[in-house]
């Protein structure tokens, strides 16, 4: 990271950037471009892909290491749809089970060495979690039709606190998706950025760079913590909404 | 010695002792601090949420008919308003959360 002139030089948020992987230098980017962040949404779904496909083509009895590590991921989203959505949420399972995939393995491909995090875009965080509004607030109003607008409606509450509440309600709808993108868009910024500063002071300070190396190794055991917990967290924020759109109250 | 249960030789009672030894502990780990304090940001990220939210609200409203900063205050009011109902909400799935699984662990104690 240090330049010619020597000294501190720290960028911590250049490895954000997203550049097009075709045509000129620098070029902008467009609708239809290829960019790192396409690059690496291609490697999420092909290595998630890759590794559903082949470990569970075994079908052995007895588990090969491969086949455990599908049959543990599957089994674990399965009771978390069970457990937080009830048994009618299990229709729902493949999509949410798609959804986990996609942002562990974009969490956890975000910390090799040279990659790029798609998960610390909002742009991509905020479009998983709107999905998963729009088609929750779809499902309350294809199960209950009219009657899911109730959801919005205290109850036992005096009708002149009626005016106040119903807004406070609504508005706390429209919390959950804002706060459920920025929940994973920044947790996953902020653990690069802060590994990129440190990484900043390793050359610089030869021989005492050792301090901010060992910093960054225990910062690493910590982000892999943050990117398996983030892709949980996000999944079971999906089945509670999944829940409150099928049961209500 | 250990404390032998009805029907059970000295034997079964030390196999006993020593299966119990082999069951995990429930302790707090690192995880479960850091599931802690993963509760905490999530609420102070509601809070402020919904804060901003009814904000916005209220400034659009304000930017449409010009009322500054009428809609702005009421609706800032309203959103910090949303945003204490959404903790409140994270809050009391937590608890319920933590007493199934209490209740679950102590059905695993009675099984055994």
């Amino acid at each position: 990271m240090a330049d010619k002139e020597g000294g501190i030089h720290i960028d911590p948020m250049s490895q954000f950037l997203i550049k097009p992987l075709f045509g000129k230098e620098g070029a902008a980017v467009e609708l239809f471009s290829y960019t790192n962040s396409s690059l690496w949404m291609t490697l999420i779904v092909v290595v998630g892909g890759l590794l559903f496909v082949v470990g569970a083509s075994g079908r052995a009895v007895v588990p090969t290491r491969l086949q455990s590590v599908t049959e543990v991921l599957y089994d674990f989203v399965r009771k978390m749809v069970r457990e937080n959505a009830g048994e009618d949420g299990m229709k729902y399972f493949p999509i949410i089970f798609t959804l986990f995939t996609f942002i562990i393995f974009a969490n956890v491909l975000g910390l090799i060495p040279y990659s790029f995090t798609v998960t610390s875009h909002l742009a991509v965080t905020a479009t998983l979690a709107l999905g998963v509004f729009v088609t929750v607030t779809a499902i309350g109003f294809m199960k209950h039709g009219a009657h899911f607008l109730s959801f919005f409606v205290p109850k036992d509450c005096p009708a002149p606190l009626l005016i106040l509440l119903v807004p406070i309600e609504i508005i706390s709808y429209f919390v959950r998706p804002i706060s459920h993108s920025i929940r994973l868009g920044a947790n996953m910024l902020a653990g690069h950025a802060v590994l990129k500063v440190f990484a900043g002071f390793v050359a610089p300070l030869y021989i005492g760079g050792a301090l901010p190396l060992g910093m960054m190794v225990g910062i690493y055991g910590l982000e892999v913590l943050v990117a398996v917990l983030q892709a949980y967290i996000f999944t079971v924020l999906t089945c509670i909404y999944l829940n409150d759109a099928l049961h209500m109250h | 010695m250990t404390e032998k249960r009805d029907g059970e030789s000295e034997l079964q009672a030390r196999i006993r002792r020593a299966r119990d030894d082999l069951e995990p502990k429930r302790t707090t780990n690192a995880a479960e601090k850091y599931n802690a304090l993963t509760i905490a940001w999530r609420m102070t990220l509601e809070l402020v949420v919904g804060t901003g939210l009814g904000a916005a609200i209220g400034w659009s409203l304000d930017e449409l008919f010009s009322s500054k900063p009428l809609f702005l205050i009421g609706f800032g009011i309203l959103g910090f308003a949303a945003g204490v109902r959404t903790v409140m909400a994270t809050a009391q799935e937590m608890s319920r959360r933590n007493s199934s699984d209490t209740d679950k662990s102590d059905a695993d104690a009675k099984d055994q």
